[in-house]
This record gives structure tokens, sequence and C-alpha cells, in this order.
């Protein structure tokens, strides 16, 4: 009698484990679009407002100014204000925040500071932007090794809030940008390097 | 060589133990107690030299 | 004849005895030729201004194993400098092969290049124990294959010792593990009356100093598994991050990936961190991935130093295990491509951001290209060395 009950529990085991996954395979993800040109909407959307440049992660800000001066020629502290450590409350109401994400456990320490607070900067800027008060612009250029555990916190509470997403392409290997696009309808654009943001930089200042 | 007064002090406390090791070697009627005096003899003399 | 026991207990004890000497004498040998080989650099006379020691900024070093040759190239006009560390870890050959490379192709018109080859010279006469690494590795040139050591990451015991339990760091009361007491990269900026691994990072913390070296590279490598290979780290100066910002997009731009990182305030005795802040040298210190430092590897042979090839990472990365960032096999033909490169890539932003200011551009020929280097191998354009 109990080996039929083995049998038996073995039979029905194999049946569950056969009509897991029913579907016929993996849907192949769609192909994403790179190194597209911006909208019309977001044509001068940085234009006669103030403009801070910060970093929630304390990654890549330095690469950012350099795509951002490259295209535009402005200068640190003349057109543009810099700060590694902003905080929404420091930012007046319309003006347009670059905030570079990305995590690095050399920055947070150079900076003293940690995941738990970087996310908290970040969610407060989120806000801000939802709330109508800022434009948010969220960037995301170190590809695949600035995410993980350390910056995935960061963006999920950055990225909410955002008006535009700037990102590298091989930092989206998991969709997780992409699903905010689909998701949350948070303008998406991917680029395949760096400096492809370019003349995406230029076309916000023209 | 870079030498200061505690290298010589190390120095002389191995050539005790080698001495000491040597001795028991021959004074030991385990062939094992033999046999593991010689490993450490080649570490020992290495050292007292230096070269490892 | 037979033997009493007591006879048969001192024969047995001789014969050990003898044979212990033997092995001594046999591995010995071996240790000390490892330890007295002269590794030969190609020094072109009318390239090579000067070739000064440690001991001349570091007076104690002086007829020690770590009284290490600084390579001067001068240009024909004054300019900014640039110093090239390789060698400080010797079991990261990338860094010695890469500043070689350099001393035997740069030509320099306008500044200084300084260039070390063998970093912790004393590193260079052992090998970690318990690694079972090779002890020499051969480059082929046209001219016949050249040998390198590989070395050991610290200082050998031989020249300092007794070491603590805790290493404090000197200048910043920083404590980490005992072997990183002998570890120049730990060590900085040094002390001229220190332990010797001190004073040999003295050497160099005061060559920069007393010749005021615009720009500090210092040349690693790392375990593939270790997040932080294919890095430029700065120090946290803003010129300096933005030399490392522009060299990192211009690399990108030319489909070698790397990022770079700011250096901790909290981590002390590095070049990132010590030289940026005790001298007014612009800091940094390069990564490359390198599979004879993993912990996964299997045999240590040089196949696995020179190809970068191992099947235990193979599986690993088949299997997903561990967060192995850059895909190995990592040749060494890359890892010093890619260092070199890296060099170029900074100089040029130097020249682009700061050449217009007093010192002017540092103008340095001779780089061979990142493809070149992959195409051709290193031993391509390693030069005769002449009796």
């Amino acid at each position: 009698m109990k080996k039929l009950w083995l049998l038996l529990g073995v039979i029905v085991l194999s049946f569950a484990l056969v009509s897991c996954g029913g579907d016929d395979g993996p849907t192949p993800p769609d192909e994403k679009k790179v190194d597209l040109e911006l909208a019309e909407t977001f044509i001068s959307l940085a234009k006669d407002k103030e403009i801070y440049l910060t970093t929630v992660g304390q990654a890549d800000i330095d690469i950012v100014q350099n795509i951002l001066e490259t295209a535009t020629e402005l200068i640190e502290d003349e057109d543009f204000v810099r700060d590694h450590m902003l905080t929404a409350n420091e930012v007046n109401n319309g003006s347009i925040v670059f905030m570079v994400t990305g995590t690095s456990g050399k920055g947070l320490g150079a900076a003293s500071t940690d995941v738990g607070a970087e996310t908290n900067r970040a969610k407060a800027f989120a806000d801000k932007a939802k709330a109508g008060d800022i434009t948010l612009i969220v960037l995301h250029v170190g590809g695949e090794a600035r995410r993980g555990s350390m910056s995935d916190p960061v963006l999920n509470a950055a990225c909410p809030g955002a008006d535009l997403m700037l990102v590298v392409e091989d930092g989206d290997k998991d969709n997780l940008f992409t699903n905010f696009n689909k998701n949350e309808g948070i303008p998406l654009y991917l680029f395949s390097k760096a400096t492809k943001m370019v003349p995406a930089f230029a076309k916000l200042f023209e | 060589m870079f030498y200061t007064i505690l290298t010589v002090i190390y120095i002389l406390m191995l050539v005790v133990i080698t001495v000491m090791v040597v001795w028991h070697m021959f004074e030991t009627e385990s062939f094992t107690d033999k046999l593991i005096g010689a490993l450490m003899l080649v570490f020992l003399i290495l050292r007292i030299f230096l070269i490892k | 004849m037979q033997l009493s026991k007591k006879q048969k207990g001192i024969l047995y004890s001789s014969c050990f005895i003898i044979l212990a000497l033997i092995l001594t004498f046999w591995s010995g040998k071996n240790f000390y030729d490892f330890a007295h080989y002269e590794t030969e650099f190609a020094i072109r006379e009318d390239v090579v201004t000067r070739i000064e020691k440690f001991s001349k900024y570091s007076p104690r070093l002086k007829g020690t194993v770590g009284d290490s040759d600084i390579y001067v190239i001068e240009g024909a006009e004054p300019g900014p400098s640039v110093l090239i560390i390789g060698g400080t870890h010797p079991n990261e050959p990338a860094g010695q092969l890469s500043s070689t490379l350099l001393l035997e192709n740069l030509t320099v018109e306008r500044g200084t290049v300084f260039i070390i080859t063998e970093a912790n010279r004393s590193a260079y006469t052992h090998s970690h124990p318990q690694e079972a690494s090779i002890q020499y590795f051969g480059i082929e040139t046209p001219y016949g294959v050249r040998t390198f050591k590989f070395g050991s990451r610290a200082t050998n015991t031989n020249q300092q010792w007794p070491n603590p339990d805790v290493y404090v760091h000197r200048t910043s009361g920083q404590k980490l593990s005992s072997v990183d007491t002998r570890n120049l990269n730990r060590s900085y900026p040094g002390s001229e009356n220190g332990t010797y691994t001190e004073r040999v990072a003295y050497a160099i913390t005061e060559c920069i100093r007393q010749n005021n070296i615009t720009i500090t590279i210092d040349l690693h490598e790392a375990s593939p598994e270790y997040q932080t290979i294919n890095t430029i780290v700065s120090h946290n100066r803003k010129e300096a991050l933005k030399i490392a910002a522009q060299t990192t997009l211009m690399m990108e731009l030319n489909d070698v990936n790397i990022r770079y990182e700011e250096s901790p305030q909290n981590l002390h005795g590095l070049t990132h961190r010590e030289l940026g802040d005790y001298t007014d040298t612009l800091a940094f210190l390069l990564e490359t991935s390198n599979a004879s430092q993993g912990k996964i590897r299997g045999a240590f042979t040089e196949e696995l130093v020179l190809n970068g090839s191992d099947k235990f990472y193979d599986k690993a990365l088949e299997k997903g295990i561990g967060k192995i960032l850059y895909a190995p096999p990592v040749s060494l033909d890359e890892r010093v491509a890619r260092h070199v490169y890296t060099i170029y890539e900074i100089i040029q932003a130097y020249n682009k951001y700061y050449g217009t200011e007093q010192l002017g551009e540092l103008k340095v020929n001779g780089f061979p290209g990142y493809q070149d280097v992959l195409t051709n191998g290193i031993g391509h354009y390693l030069k005769e060395i002449k009796k």
C-alpha cells in the first residue's frame, strides 16, 4: 500500500513539473531603438531655466558634465550648478535638474554617504518633479557595471518622477528603464555610448 | 641584505632550533620524527641563510 | 654485518640529513637565482636623458635591493611631466610590461616623462607562498624571448621583518591586515625612516614632490571577480576627475570599455589617495583584469599569465557564478594595450583642458595604438637589449 501511494505521489509530481511554463517558449524581446533624435517636445526643454547637475549614487557625474559642456559650452558656476549632494529643497521651482544615477561604492565612501541616503535624496527630487515644480532628467551612463543592489533602489526612487530618461543601452539589459517607459509612460532614450548623448543635450538647450 | 638587530637575534634563534632538531633526530627512535626533522631542516636552513 | 638499533638510528638520521641538505641546496639555488635575476630593459641612450635611483630621494635605500631605477626622458622644451609607475605589485605583470613598452618606445617633444618599471624590487625577489605561481614568463620579440619575473604582491620578509599583526597606517591611523605592512600600495606617502616598504613609498612621493610631477599614473591588475577592473581610479581633485571622465569618454568612443571611480576618502595608503593629498600631482591608478590573481583559477601556468585563459573561469561564466564583469580570457597583450591607451588618453585629456595654462602641453610620441598592440603583440614593441 505504501509503495502504491509513493508511486502515485511521483506521478502527480511529474505532472506538476510538466505543467509548469505552459507557453511555447520565451518571447523574444522587442528590439530596442538606440541613438534616436529627441522628439520635438524636448527641444529647448532646458532653455532659460536654472540648471543643476547632481548625482544620486556618487558616480559618473564628471562624464555627464563633460557631455553637457561639449554639447553646450556652458560653464560650471556661471551657467549651471554642480553639486554632488544637492537636495531637492535647494532647487528653485522652475529649474531643470540633471540627475546622474549609478552607484559607486568608492564614490559613496568619498562623499561619506550611503545607498539609503542617496535613495531618499533621489525620491525627494522625483516627488518635486511629479508635483510639477521642477523638470527632472534622469541619466544612467555607466552601463551594466553601474547596476545591481547598490544602484537599483536609487533608480526605482528616481525614475518614476523623471520627465526624461537618457540611458546607455548596456545599463538596460534587464529592461528596468524600458519597463518604466512602458508601464509608467516615462520618456526614454537609449544610447549605444555615452558620447552619443551629445546631440540630445544640444537639442535640450537649443 | 637588509639587517636590523632583530634579524640577528632571529637567525640565532633559528640556529639554536636547527641544532636541537638535528640532536633530536639522532636521539629519537621514532622513524617518523626523524623524517619530520629532515623536512623541517630544509625550511630552517633556507631561513637561516635568508634565501626563503 | 648486523647493525644495532642505535646504529641503524644514526644511519637513518644521517641519510635524512643528507637528503634534507640536497633538497635545501636544490631549492635554495632555485630561490637564490630567482631573487638575484635581473630583468633587462632596453635603454635607448639617445632618448633616455638620465637614470635616477630611489636612493636619490630616500637615502636609506642605497645599496639595498629596493633601490629601483627611475628612467627620465626629457623633451627639448620644458613643460608638464608624467610619472608612470609599473611593478608596484610584481604579480600584476601588465603594470611592468606596459611601463617597459613605454620606456622602450616613447619620445618626448615637450615636458618630461618619468618611468619606473620595478617600483617594489624587493617584491620581485620572491613569490607569494602557497600560490604555486610561476617564476618567469617569456615574451616573444623579434630579437628572441625576453624573460620577465613573476613576483609577489608584497615586500620580501628578508627586507622587512618583523611585521605587526595589525598594520597602522602612519599618517592616517587606519588599521589594516598585517600583510598590508609590506604592500607598497598601502604605504604612501611613506616615511624616510619607516619600514622598508615605507621608505620605498617615500622615494616615489619625494620624486613627485621634488620634480613637481604633473600627472602620476600607477599601473595595476586585479582578479576578474574584483569589481574595480577596467577602471581608472582618480584622486578627488577636480582637475583629475575631469581628466578621468574625458579619458573614459574618449576610450568608450573608440570601443574600449572603461569606467572611472573616485578615490574613497577613507581608504589610505594608496597612490590615488595619498599622492594626490600630499603632493600637487594629479594621481590616477589603472586596473585591468588578471586571471592569475583570481581565486577561481586552476593550475598556475605561463599560459594563464600570457593568455588569461582558465577552464574554471570559463565554467564559472557559463554557470553565472559570481559577478565577473568583464569576461575572461583577457590576454596580457590586451591588458597592456588597455593600460598604454589609457595613459595616452589621460595625456590628451590633460592637454585639452590644461594645455593652455602656464606649463603648456605635454607632447609625447611613440604610443602604439590599442588595436596595434592587440594585433602585433607586446613583443613587437620591445627593443633589442644591447650588451
